[in-house]
């Protein structure tokens, strides 16, 4: 569903993305960790054709992100880091734009469940300027699935999110992957995403640490016990739960996360 | 229903919804009591601009027909060449001016580019038909038929904005010497230009250095350079549009005219559509270029490692100053960064000020005080928006700082009023070469207009802060406020100047001492310039947040 091969992106004369491939099939979701300027965000947005690639393949369905782009917009959903939304417009008038510009037939049906399920109910007429930044970040996942993509990026979605959102939003995550959608899911609250993703793709300074299942991740670190860990062995970091199981590392150096 | 008009339908019906809610915002911000001497002032000035309008058509003779053509045609071609040098300078804009909430949902829906041209081409119909009455209300008196003149007008003001658009795009996909290069020749043709309107003001004025007299040169001198053979060539596009304001009836030649000026608004309305493809397409190939480069080892690349990071950069170190000395380090990184820009928007000033003794061997620093004051006032806020005018999306960081109002206020408006005391002093000292003041008007002029420096940034901040909006706000509400505010600071400077003659006839007829003629004024200066900062501080200790900030579209 997704294929990525050889991405490279260019800002000025800092090179943000290198040599960076990876596949994902149907139904498969990706955790994108890495420390933070590592990438993550930018390869996210050159797949959803936000920004053009410097070099490389990017395909989405068999459709190339760049040539394709109309197609590859249809089929493809991203949700930014504290998205932007229309300070005028109210959350249902939100969803009734999405549902313009996507297509979606009898999208009314649709949108109260979405907004049900979000907790949006009570928020239909209220303008996107009153939304705190979890309701902001509800709002554009539901935009995002109103028109039900086969791609999701969503990038870093579980900041701002109260526990029964975040509850609820892995969960759908869960079902649309079941359903075929190919996920890619960018946190730094790895404790949270481990129990759904089937990938992990590792980034560092722009290029790729590890890419594969969880479970060989953590056969290639099969010293840690949390995908938390596995990240910290995969950029040569040091956790705090790493050390306080290896006797000899000095006590000192589990006051923080510390290069090697 | 085909996609694309369905599309067409579900944008304007947002776009409806979002003015609708605009209006209403922007009725109960006005209707609010705690702006309601800030809306009673904007009222008065209103209604005063309405009049002015009205009495000035009364009794305006209508203008010559083929001058009005070659004025339209060359204020627009010089509007087209504004609109390049400031897309040479100033940072790239997002594409096409769409905000960060249309390139996420509208740009990366599935619709074609030539609908999301059309899109914005649309959102920027409605006010460019109200700017389009204004103007044409004014020119009402000149034509034959007013609904001709408007829809030229529309038309012109339309291919303008094309124009605009087709500047920013090219100048984006530009970078290090295509820009460099970009930069040099529009700055060459914007001093050509310069060059010519003060050497016609020069020699219009005749030895004049009455300010009225001046002003008229100025404008005599403005419409002689738009109407020159090469600003004629440059407004080519919009002769169609001219030819069919001042036509004298309907006929064959008039709808030639009026379709010729749709055929060049959609020509226009195409080029952007085109050059936007052409600007991805240019921006990628030179980046991939540059990668070309880096991996070839003949560039160097900076990644987000520890290996390549660059050198620390610190801020300038200054005293605390109860919180002023880090905010003026901070500001002085803009200061810094924008330095050309800044030099730039002051060197037009400057030549201004230094006009009368150009014009006039008997001119003195007292002329070129009256129009330091003027520059002062009207010029130099705008070109030195480093203050509480470019923090408006940080409101709520400034707000968190453990910062007085009045610190903060000083912080802010400190350092662009250093800049403009520092503008005036090299044209001070430039206007003593020119003549031989006595040291008492130095003294005077100098402790005065610095003053009057504060003073002017202290009102246009709270001002500001009265009415805030983003730093790149378009539309009629922009274009009204901008019209307001001049009127009202013009009419500020004349209470200015008559205080002025007044207190210093006095002085003559009590024959006072200079001392205190001088001092009066410098107190007077500096007197206003501390009630405008506390009057600041207010408003920025009354802003609230919730309420005030101008939201993003």
């Amino acid at each position: 569903m997704i294929q990525v091969h050889d991405l490279h992106k260019l800002y000025d004369s800092t090179l943000a993305v290198a040599g960076v491939s990876f596949s994902l099939k149907p139904g498969d979701i990706c955790g994108l960790v890495g420390p933070n300027g590592a990438g993550k965000t930018t390869t996210m947005r050159s797949l959803a054709g936000l920004i053009a690639p410097t070099s490389g393949e990017l395909l989405v369905d068999g459709l190339c992100v760049t040539q394709d782009a109309i197609e590859v917009r249809k089929r493809l959903a991203y949700v930014p880091d504290d998205p932007p939304l229309f300070d005028d417009l109210t959350v249902g008038q939100h969803l009734d734009l999405i549902a313009g510009l996507y297509d979606v037939r009898d999208h009314q049906a649709k949108s109260n469940q979405l907004m049900d399920c979000f907790a949006l109910t009570p928020k239909v007429n209220a303008l996107a300027s009153s939304l705190s930044r979890g309701m902001r970040q509800k709002l554009a996942i539901c935009c995002s699935y109103l028109y039900d993509p086969k791609v999701l990026l969503l990038d870093e979605p579980l900041t701002g999110l109260d526990p029964p959102g975040i509850r609820g939003l892995l969960e759908s995550i869960r079902e649309r992957a079941a359903n075929g959608c190919t996920i890619i899911l960018s946190s730094h609250l790895l404790a949270m995403i481990e129990n759904i993703c089937t990938h992990v793709l590792v980034m560092q300074a722009g290029q790729v640490e590890f890419f594969g299942t969880t479970e060989r991740l953590r056969q290639r670190h099969p010293e840690t016990i949390t995908l938390e860990d596995a990240y910290f062995a995969a950029t040569n970091q040091i956790s705090f739960s790493m050390t306080t199981s290896l006797p000899h590392v000095p006590l000192m150096m589990n006051a923080a996360v510390v290069p090697q | 229903m085909t996609n694309a008009l369905r599309v067409a339908k579900t944008l304007s019906t947002m776009s409806m919804q979002m003015v609708r809610t605009r209006a209403r915002r922007s009725a109960s911000r006005f209707l609010s009591p705690r702006r309601f001497l800030a809306t009673l002032g904007a009222i008065l000035f209103f209604a005063l601009y309405v009049v002015n309008g009205i009495l000035v058509i009364l009794t305006r003779k209508p203008a010559d027909l083929t001058e009005l053509t070659l004025w339209l045609g060359g204020a627009m071609a010089v509007y087209g060449l504004f609109h390049f040098v400031r897309a040479a300078w100033q940072e790239p804009e997002s594409r096409l001016g769409l905000s960060q909430a249309e390139s996420l949902w509208i740009a990366r829906a599935p619709i074609s580019n030539r609908l999301l041209v059309g899109y914005r081409f649309a959102g920027i119909v409605p006010s460019t038909v109200i700017k389009t009455l204004l103007i044409a209300t004014i020119l009402i008196c000149d034509v034959q038929s007013p609904l001709r003149l408007f829809v030229a007008l529309v038309i012109s003001m339309l291919v303008l904005e094309a124009l605009r658009m087709i500047a920013d795009r090219w100048s984006a996909s530009l970078s290090g010497d295509g820009r460099i290069a970009l930069r040099t020749a529009m700055t060459a043709i914007a001093i050509a230009v310069l060059v010519q309107v003060i050497a016609r003001t020069v020699a219009s004025a005749s030895g004049s250095v009455h300010p009225l007299a001046l002003v008229n040169a100025f404008s005599i001198a403005s419409g002689e350079t738009a109407a020159c053979e090469t600003i004629q060539w440059l407004s080519l596009p919009w002769w169609p549009m001219t030819q069919f304001a001042i036509a004298s009836s309907w006929s064959f030649t008039t709808l030639g005219y009026g379709v010729l000026s749709v055929f060049v608004a959609v020509a226009a309305i195409v080029a952007v559509i085109v050059l936007d493809r052409w600007s991805s397409w240019h921006h990628e190939w030179v980046e991939g270029d540059r990668l070309i480069a880096i991996r070839r080892g003949t560039v160097m690349s900076h990644s987000n490692s520890p290996r390549t990071a660059r050198p620390r950069q610190s801020l300038w170190r200054l005293p605390k100053w109860t919180g002023i000395g880090p905010l003026l380090a901070r500001q002085w990184i803009g200061v810094v960064r924008y330095r050309g820009t800044i030099f730039i928007s002051l060197a037009l000033p400057a030549a201004l000020s230094l006009a009368p003794l150009m014009t006039s061997p008997e001119a003195g620093l007292l002329h070129v005080a009256a129009w330091l004051a003027v520059s002062t006032f009207l010029l130099a806020p705008p070109a030195l928006r480093i203050d509480f005018r470019r923090d408006i999306d940080r409101v709520w960081l400034l707000k968190s700082l453990p910062i007085t109002p009045l610190a903060m206020t000083m912080g802010q408006i400190l350092l662009p009023s250093l800049i403009t005391i520092a503008f005036q002093l090299v044209v001070i000292a430039l206007a003593c070469m020119l003549s031989s003041p006595s040291s008492a008007t130095i003294a005077l002029v100098i402790g005065g207009l610095s003053g009057f420096a504060l003073f002017s940034f202290a009102i246009e901040n709270a001002l500001f802060l009265t009415f805030p909006h983003r730093p790149k706000q378009e539309g009629l509400a922009m274009m009204v406020r901008a019209k307001l505010m001049f009127l009202g600071k013009g009419l500020l400077l004349a209470i200015f100047a008559g205080v002025f003659i007044a207190w210093v006839s006095m002085c003559s007829t009590l024959q006072w001492n200079v001392l205190i003629l001088v001092g009066g004024c410098v107190a007077a200066s500096w007197g206003i310039a501390a009630i405008a900062v506390a009057m600041t501080a207010r408003c920025w200790r009354c802003f609230e947040m919730r309420l005030d900030s101008p939201l993003g579209h």
